[in-house]
């Protein structure tokens, strides 16, 4: 057989042994899980082969330190230990009263803490791996996060609420004082309680203060000095408002995501190749890093309606990895589904994305009826018949009087 | 007490990344997350094929694949053409495999050390003699300048185009066609040195230099 023949050859024995070894080992999952759901991957040692010597160097320079400890320990100063601070790993239910001064750390089996200072009263509600229930009844406490892809941790605080993805942060409640504060060292939290009963994501270095009593929260950032924040827009009416005016910069918290954005303010004007400009000026990958949920989407959206697909694509995904959960992740959902739509005309695509609008918005987005009404389409053009009729039937349920009402029931009929 | 965990306000779920190989190596180096999950998912399987075309079905594939990416992810910033994103993959492969491969001639003079590629991976229902010829391959391979063995090994036993081979190796399309010349050219003298491939050689009397 020629060469290259011989090297087809090969080339199928091969693939003939990855076949029936991957009848009985699975190596694409198994590293999968070791580089992505365990603790931050290294590179595999390939020096295995050195482990004998060193060992027995390691094994040698024990002695010799032992050796030394032991000959010196007479002659040492005693020292006065600061106290330590003492560890252990919870069981759910249990009760933690701190008494001590070094406080206690609670270790939790992936390797997270939280840190509780002197004076604090907490309890494990639940927990089970990667997912943690915690209440902090009253005290101060640092908590570590360690991120899984399926971490799932929640404390609750006074009456707020956090949610944590991976991160590390202080957070304080005082029930005498109705006080709750969470400072962001880094990572994102989301927090619900009361006047942000819909979720307020706290990012690296902002804090997060809230006198219960007084219905007045604040949010200052390392970026602008004792920024203060009266949330007027989401104060409810049994809280008047606080009568604390010292603090010099103020600015209305809006809702977490959506910020007033100047890219927004060039897209309303048409001006979108200067939003793109400005963005590749400072460095695409800086800027999906970095810039906040709405200037993120209105990057999106200017690239979008410029065609340029891939710098769109990129800031929402940047935008849903980001600033997960919230509105403006379901919006860059919709806003996917829609290119596939219109300008890929990949329709199974777009109904993904359709659906996972619809789906993360909870059936009060802006969008659900045109989501609702694209989907039928969707579905209909990519062959997926059992979708069309489900979303169509939804459809004509919540707007019988659609601009797709027509398709809906053309589907329905077929 | 689970159900309390059940309760909690679910976060958005998970969805797969979506994007070309050009918005891909974009949000590689920006490090988003899912990034390289998505890389991982998209590119493990093509990777682990050029781990066994280059180094054998005995190499230890998982320690390979895992240190490919590895090597990958700490790499991003060297990705200038998103589009070509497979082939700068291929071409960490190709510079992990040679790394290995330099790392295990470096310390042969070792005699304590055991050999790093396992033992040959019993594969029930493979034919003896095919498992031997696989064998013998790499040892012929084993035996050839490094140069000369990638782009072989990605050209003929792979069937990877010249340019693909020449970017993964990173030279010249004229270099490499030179080194793939000068490969087949030297593994047809070596593979007469053992007895199996002498057999096929002899039995097919038409296994020659194109």
């Amino acid at each position: 057989m020629s060469l290259s023949v011989f090297g087809k050859w090969v080339a199928s024995v091969q693939d003939d042994v990855l076949d029936r070894r991957d009848r009985h080992v699975d190596d694409i999952s198994a590293v999968r899980r070791e580089l992505f759901d365990a603790a931050p991957a290294r590179v595999r040692s390939g020096f295995r082969w050195m482990m004998p010597a060193v060992a027995l160097v390691s094994a040698a320079a024990a002695l010799v330190l032992v050796i030394y400890l032991v000959d010196t320990s007479g002659d040492a100063p005693a020292t006065v230990s600061a106290p330590v601070a003492s560890h252990f790993t919870p069981a759910a239910n249990d009760w933690i009263s701190v008494t001590e001064e070094a406080g206690r750390v609670v270790r939790f089996a992936d390797q997270s803490t939280v840190a509780l200072q002197q004076g604090a009263n907490a309890r494990v509600l639940s927990e089970k791996e990667h997912a943690v229930h915690f209440l902090l009844e009253q005290g101060s406490a640092r908590v570590q996060v360690v991120h899984f892809s399926d971490t799932r941790w929640r404390m609750d605080v006074g009456p707020y609420k956090v949610n944590v993805i991976g991160t590390t942060f202080d957070i304080s409640w005082d029930p005498d004082a109705r006080f709750f504060q969470l400072s962001l060292i880094e990572g994102k939290v989301e927090v619900f309680g009361p006047m942000i009963s819909d979720g307020r994501l706290i990012s690296t270095k902002e804090t997060f203060r809230s006198w219960v009593g007084e219905g007045r929260i604040e949010i200052s950032s390392d970026d602008i000095s004792n920024a203060v924040a009266d949330d007027v827009r989401a104060v409810p009416e049994p809280f008047a408002k606080g009568s604390r005016t010292s603090s010099p910069v103020r600015r209305p918290v809006a809702s977490p995501e959506v910020t007033g954005s100047s890219w927004a303010d060039l897209n309303r004007q048409g001006r979108f190749t200067e939003v793109l400009a400005e963005a590749e000026s400072r460095g695409l990958p800086e800027t999906l890093a970095e810039r906040s949920a709405g200037d993120l989407l209105a990057l999106a959206d200017a690239a979008r309606l410029l065609a340029k697909w891939d710098i769109a694509f990129a800031s929402y995904n940047a935008l849903r990895d980001r600033f997960r959960g919230t509105g403006s992740a379901a919006t860059a959902a919709y806003s996917m589904g829609r290119i596939y739509f219109d300008n890929r005309g990949d329709y199974a695509s777009a109904a993904r994305w359709l659906e996972t609008y619809l789906r993360e918005s909870g059936g009060v987005g802006t969008l659900q009826r045109e989501a609702l009404g694209r989907l039928v389409e969707a579905c209909q053009k990519s062959g997926d018949t059992a979708g069309a009729q489900a979303s169509a039937r939804k459809y004509l349920v919540q707007y019988p009087g659609g601009p797709h009402a027509g398709i809906a029931a053309s589907v329905l009929s077929n | 007490m689970l159900s309390i965990v059940d309760n909690l306000p679910s976060r958005a779920p998970r969805v797969p990344f979506i994007g070309d190989d050009e918005v891909l190596a974009i949000a590689l180096k920006a490090g988003q997350p899912g990034a390289r999950e998505a890389l991982y998912d998209r590119y493990a399987p093509h990777v682990r094929r050029v781990i066994v075309r280059t180094l054998g079905t005995n190499a230890d594939l998982q320690d390979h694949l895992h240190n490919v990416f590895i090597e990958a992810f700490s790499a991003t910033s060297g990705i200038r053409d998103g589009s070509k994103l497979k082939a700068w993959l291929t071409s960490v492969t190709v510079y992990t495999a040679i790394a290995h491969i330099r790392r295990r001639v470096r310390r042969r003079w070792l005699v304590f050390a055991p050999p790093e590629e396992l033992p040959p991976i019993p594969v029930p229902g493979l034919d003896e003699e095919k498992r031997q010829a696989l064998t013998q391959v790499y040892e012929v391979l084993d035996r050839m300048p490094i140069r000369e063995r990638m782009p072989f090994t990605l050209r003929v036993i792979d069937g990877m185009p010249l340019q693909e081979v020449a970017d993964a190796c990173e030279v010249s399309l004229a270099t490499i066609k030179r080194r793939i010349d000068k490969a087949r050219h030297r593994f047809m003298v070596m593979a007469r040195n053992y007895p199996l491939l002498e057999e096929l050689i002899e039995q097919e009397g038409r296994w020659r230099i194109e």
